[in-house]
């Protein structure tokens, strides 16, 4: 009797602590009218700026579970602005990021590991135009909680290699005026409020 | 031939600069045609690229040729010369100054404007003079053709005033200008 109820409990506590193991993260959405994902480039000699203004992130995230937690963004690039239209209009072209056949971008984590306080690593695949290359992408993560809603600040910088992607065909395949290098610095802010109470 | 200008004669620094900023202006106008002609791709960032870097340079050697000038003494014109000639000549050379200011000033604006930041070559990169502003631009874009036009009539009067000095009046203003030309007659 006394042996059943211990095992009774000891299976209660073991089903507890598994359950609490493997509860997903909490999804953080990024709030769009808090949020930027900026890139810069070197053309001519001098950098200049850009930006996406529609972009989604969700963010799957617990310090504690980072083998349960992972990062998705999804970018429209149509959504592009170097604050000159005429130079936005090439960029949704087919030289570059052919935005007829690949409307978006996107960045999906595989693993996430931590790094000093406060800040994570996302290793990841990145797909722009189509083509998909493994990165990995600095996170600097800070999570405020305020009654019911946790709110956390990510930040980050990264280069990539445009030609990697194929954005540069023809002329553009040239790196004399236009670098390779390409600046992605992004200053998200998301909440837990648009995720659904009990996670799925 | 001297460094500096004496009370007949420009300088060989003066003499350099003068000669070097027309070359330069010549330059840029082919650069701002062939750009004008080219569609937005690589030829046209390419050749806009080299026509900021020679307006900064240009704007480079304005400022060295204005300090020079105000540390200088400026050749006197001839005797000849009546008032209303000499005024005519100072506002004359004094709208040059202000055109080989403005040119490059504007250009650097208009740059700013469209959100393309001006390099040096790819040596440096200049300041934003203001941020991104597409009315700037045009308005900048046509103030820039416009001093374009006035600089054009204004070299245009410069040289046929030069001529007039050395077929008519026979006098040395052209030459002593002119690194090899032949002293006063």
């Amino acid at each position: 009797m006394v042996r059943a109820g211990i095992l009774a409990l000891s299976i209660a506590a073991a089903t507890a602590l598994a359950a609490n193991s493997t509860a997903p993260p909490p999804l953080f959405t990024a709030d769009p009218a808090r949020s930027s994902l900026q890139f810069s480039f070197r053309q001519a000699g001098a950098i200049s700026n850009g930006r996406f203004g529609r972009f989604t992130t969700e963010f799957r995230f617990d310090a504690g579970n980072l083998a349960a937690s992972s990062l998705a963004v999804n970018v429209d690039i149509a959504s592009l602005d170097t604050k000159d239209k005429e130079r936005d209009e090439l960029l949704r072209g087919p030289e570059l990021f052919l935005v007829a056949r690949f409307p978006s971008a996107s960045f999906q984590s595989t693993a996430l590991s931590r790094r000093k306080e406060g800040n994570f690593e996302a290793l990841g695949k990145l797909t722009i135009r189509g083509v998909s290359s493994q990165v990995r992408l600095p996170l600097a993560v800070k999570i405020t909680r305020r009654a019911d809603l946790t709110t956390m600040s990510l930040h980050g910088t990264t280069v990539i290699r445009r030609l990697d992607y194929g954005v540069g065909q023809g002329d553009w395949k040239s790196t004399e005026w236009v670098d390779n290098d390409v600046t992605i610095r992004f200053d998200v802010l998301l909440t837990t409020r648009a995720a659904p109470a009990n996670g799925k | 031939m001297q460094l500096r200008n004496t009370n007949s004669a420009w300088g060989a620094v003066s003499q350099t600069l003068h000669w070097l900023i027309v070359a330069l202006i010549v330059l840029q106008y082919l650069l701002a045609e062939t750009a004008e002609g080219l569609p937005l791709g690589m030829a046209k960032l390419a050749t806009l690229a080299r026509h900021k870097s020679v307006g900064m340079t240009i704007l480079g050697l304005a400022v060295l040729r204005l300090l020079w000038r105000l540390g200088n003494r400026t050749p006197a014109p001839p005797q000849a010369m009546r008032p209303w000639e000499r005024l005519l000549a100072r506002a004359s050379h004094a709208g040059l100054y202000l055109c080989i200011f403005a040119l490059p000033l504007t250009g650097w604006l208009m740059s700013s404007a469209k959100n393309y930041p001006v390099s040096w070559f790819g040596w440096f990169q200049f300041p934003d003079l203001v941020a991104p502003d597409p009315g700037l631009f045009d308005t900048m874009r046509a103030t820039h053709g416009i001093i374009f036009n006035c600089l054009s009539g204004l070299a245009i009067l410069h040289v046929l005033a030069a001529a007039k000095h050395h077929v008519l009046n026979r006098d040395d203003v052209l030459t002593r200008m002119l690194p090899f030309g032949r002293r006063s007659r």
